[in-house]
């Protein structure tokens, strides 16, 4: 009987060490992700770009990070709270985060960080995107309150966004190229257009984080190129892949194909203030005239889903099940342009360019699609800064414009900044009053269940007399390769790397 | 030839002068600038966003008070700060010209060693099967565009033999042999594409070297073949053969950007490209004037060699 016990115990512990090691994940590794675009530039105020945006918030912390499911958690917050109607909020600090200069990060920095974003004088993009704030205090070195111009129940999704990276007051002249951060990783190496390595940071304070030993972002133009590369092993990631090597991917038992519903859409800009499309009725007709499915076929490949002329993506929490999907209606079109006074269709130029994946194709489909109706488009393929520098801003008269956007995290910057009047990237001149007085409830309501009624209420309108025709959604595709564990896609393409590790 | 080289060293700041003002000229005329670029599809509408960045950056003001301003800076030794990038440009500047000379140098001592054995190979048997068949490979080595010819290359000897790493980006370590293995496949292309060049110069010019009633002399005095070929002839028949090759140099460094695009090699090139893409005024002007001095420099250090080749030649 002795002898039997030392054998259960021993059958136990193998079987618990066991069970552990089959989970535990493993120290150490580099994990080497491949990207098509190297912005230079590593100032949180300046990156537009989503190769720049993985590297800043693995150098950097935020007061909270963005989850795959769009919701914040801590991260330099442990905890927030806002006031009685959402127009104050509090953020308590953890007190054991440090810069990589040795200084503990406190509340004076995140005061200095958010300032210097909303400083007219940083000339930063982010001015807009962090909320109504009108002012931010620090009571103590571990509190941080934002004193807002009204209620905005979204502030701590912001303090996520690529702009509210915490910095250090010493560090600005020299964040774009040398930044102290208190993130994850430390950037060791950085040579822009080649690649930038980062090592794990010792000091980091979630304990036991990150996995990996080393991340290396690596610039490789081509896609056959990167593909190459993953399939031989010399990078891991490929961060985002084009519909058009998927086949080839697919069949490979190394690699594993992710995808995330994205927010991402790529909208036909009408000009609602010039002729034509300043009347609804030839807007409308525009409308019904494509062909949806066979647009998102050609931009994505299979890997988006259908739009309805309205930004807003079937995985957001506010997205209108009801609104019935519209559908192709040639006859329809050809009746509201006659009604409009167009019975013989009109003509318009179409300008587009091929920078960006799905643009072009997307844009010959429609034009195919839409002759039916009357509707004759001549295409326009330009340089990607004519069009955002000269085309974008004043759309002429008969034209349609494409753009490419990215999707943001909360439901009022994926509506606002496109359809309230003369607002930063309302490009189509939209100008209604019902719907900058929705956008305004919105913003400011904290109860769940109205906005859900407002924002419904928001599509129902864009849908019916909006000014851009948005036929379909991107998804983010990416490429991985089995041995990287625990790497879940964040809709809008955000990465994070900290719990990510590699299967030796 | 003292004088002489004080002489073109003059030529070359004015030249170096009047490209900073072409340079600059063509910035001004296409759509945009840095801070466009760097704001992209943002509109401030009502906001002085645009504005203030245009003063940060000192785009703000009138134009030759930029252009002077810039070239004072130049004098001293300052080549200033790049607008997109925010830091300065000088460390920049040479990290990516080391990597050119990387690239450059072992590129063109590849192609001109074996450009010239194949031009005089092709030489000696004008219109012969040798001849054709030089000329046929170089010819095609010329005409297959480098993103092809790189990426063939990327495919063979990285991808399935994987000898070498796909991408320059990817490979890290120090020291010799790892500088030959990440080096092996852009100067590979590079060569590719120079060799036709030279070659069909060295040839043709050989050719006619050949011909001169002084070779033939040599021929009938009795001298070794080997002797004729590259004491007499050769020596005369470099002396277009260096010009192109000093046209090469000045390629190799500056001009590369296919090649330097394929294999993510971060080279002068790339850095032009770059600049002329985000409208970076400062960056575009202190990398141009470095391929420019490259282009002037390889053309002084061809008639230099010009006049050790060929005593009769005197400036």
């Amino acid at each position: 009987m002795f002898k039997r016990i030392p054998m259960c115990i021993v059958t136990v512990l193998a079987l618990a060490l066991g069970a552990f090691s089959a989970q535990a994940q493993e120290q150490g590794g580099v994990l080497k992700f491949a990207v098509p675009n190297f912005t230079p530039g590593l100032d949180p105020a300046r990156t537009t770009t989503g190769d720049a945006y993985m590297l800043t918030a693995m150098i950097f912390s935020n007061l909270t990070r963005v989850d795959e499911n769009l919701e914040p958690q801590p991260q330099l917050a442990e905890s927030w709270e806002p006031n009685a109607d959402s127009s104050e909020w509090t953020f308590h600090l953890r007190d054991d985060a440090k810069f990589t200069n040795g200084r503990p990060v406190v509340a004076d920095d995140v005061v200095f960080s958010i300032k210097r974003i909303l400083d007219p004088e940083t000339a930063s993009k982010g001015a807009e995107a962090l909320g109504p704030i009108a002012d931010v205090i620090a009571p103590d070195d571990h509190t941080v309150v934002f004193k807002l111009e009204g209620p905005y129940a979204d502030l701590p999704l912001q303090m996520g966004n690529t702009f509210s990276r915490i910095l250090a007051k010493e560090n600005v002249d020299e964040v774009s190229s040398k930044p102290i951060g208190s993130g994850p990783f430390i950037l060791q190496e950085y040579t822009p257009g080649s690649r930038a390595i980062l090592v794990r940071n010792p000091d980091y304070f979630e304990e036991g984080l990150p996995y990996l030993d080393e991340v290396h972002q690596v610039y490789i133009k081509e896609y056959a190129a990167q593909m190459s590369a993953l399939k031989t092993g010399e990078v891991q990631v490929m961060y985002l892949a084009p519909v058009e090597i998927m086949p080839q991917l697919e069949g490979d038992p190394n690699i594993q194909v992710m995808e995330a519903s994205a927010p991402s859409f790529q909208p036909l800009v009408m000009n609602a203030e010039k002729k034509p499309f300043n009347d609804v009725r030839v807007r409308q007709a525009l409308r019904y005239a494509l062909d949806r499915e066979a647009m998102m076929a050609a931009a994505t490949g299979g890997f988006g889903s259908l739009g309805n002329d309205h930004p807003v993506p079937p995985g957001s929490p506010f997205f209108d099940e009801e609104q019935p999907q519209r559908t192709q209606d040639v006859a329809k079109a050809k009746e509201l342009l006659a009604e409009a006074g167009y019975p013989d269709g009109i003509d318009i130029t179409f300008y587009t360019s091929t920078a960006r994946p799905g643009l072009e194709e997307a844009a010959v489909v429609a034009q195919q699609t839409v002759a039916e109706a009357g509707i004759r488009i001549e295409i326009e393929s330009v340089e990607i800064a004519r069009l955002y520098d000269q085309i974008l801003p004043n759309i002429p008269e008969f034209a349609i414009s494409h753009n490419n956007w990215f999707g943001r995290p909360t439901i009022d910057e994926t509506l606002t900044p496109y359809y309230y009047t003369n607002s930063n990237w309302n490009y189509s001149n939209l100008s209604d009053p019902e719907v900058d007085a929705l956008l305004d409830k919105g913003k400011s309501s904290t109860d769940l269940a109205e906005r859900k009624q407002i924002y419904a209420k928001v599509q129902e309108i864009l849908l019916e007399r909006g000014s851009e025709a948005i036929p379909y959604f991107r998804n983010y595709v990416s490429a991985v390769r089995k041995e990287v564990q625990n790497y879940h896609l964040i809709p809008v393409q955000y990465v994070d790397l900290r719990e990510v590790w590699l299967q030796p | 030839m003292l004088a002489f080289i004080v002489r073109r060293l003059g030529l070359l700041g004015l030249t170096l002068l009047g490209i900073s003002l072409l340079v600059f000229g063509i910035l001004q005329l296409l759509p945009g600038d840095a801070a466009t670029t760097i704001l992209g599809a943002w509109q401030d509408r009502g906001g002085q966003t645009h504005e203030y960045l245009r003063h940060a950056l000192g785009l703000d003001r009138p134009w030759y008070e930029q252009y002077l301003g810039w070239l004072w800076g130049v004098l001293q030794g300052d080549l200033g700060r790049s607008l997109a990038m925010d830091a300065p440009i000088t460390p920049i500047l040479f990290e990516r010209l080391g990597y050119s000379l990387r690239l450059a140098i072992p590129a063109l001592l590849l192609a001109v060693s074996i450009s010239l054995v194949l031009g005089v190979l092709a030489a000696t048997r004008p219109n012969g099967f040798v001849d054709h068949a030089i000329t046929v490979i170089t010819l095609g080595g010329v005409s297959v565009p480098a993103f092809v010819s790189g990426a063939v290359l990327i495919l063979i000897f990285a991808a399935w033999l994987g000898w070498f790493p796909s991408s320059s980006s990817l490979a890290t370590g120090e020291g010799f042999l790892f500088w030959a293995k990440m080096l092996a496949l852009p100067v590979a292309t590079l060569t590719i594409e120079a060799l036709a060049h030279i070659t069909r110069i060295t040839r043709s010019s050989m050719i006619e070297v050949l011909k001169t009633p002084y070779v033939r002399t040599a021929r009938l005095k009795g001298m070794p073949r080997r002797v004729v070929l590259f004491k007499h002839a050769l020596r005369n028949a470099l002396l277009p053969t260096v010009t192109v090759i000093a046209f090469n140099i000045g390629w190799m460094l500056g001009g590369v950007v296919v090649v330097e695009q394929v294999f993510s090699y971060p080279g002068l090139g790339s850095l032009v490209l770059y600049a002329i893409e985000q409208r970076d005024i400062p960056l575009l002007q202190a990398s141009m004037f470095f391929v420019a001095a490259g282009y002037c420099l390889a053309n002084l250090l061809a008639d230099i060699t010009y006049a050790l080749l060929d005593p009769r030649i005197r400036y």
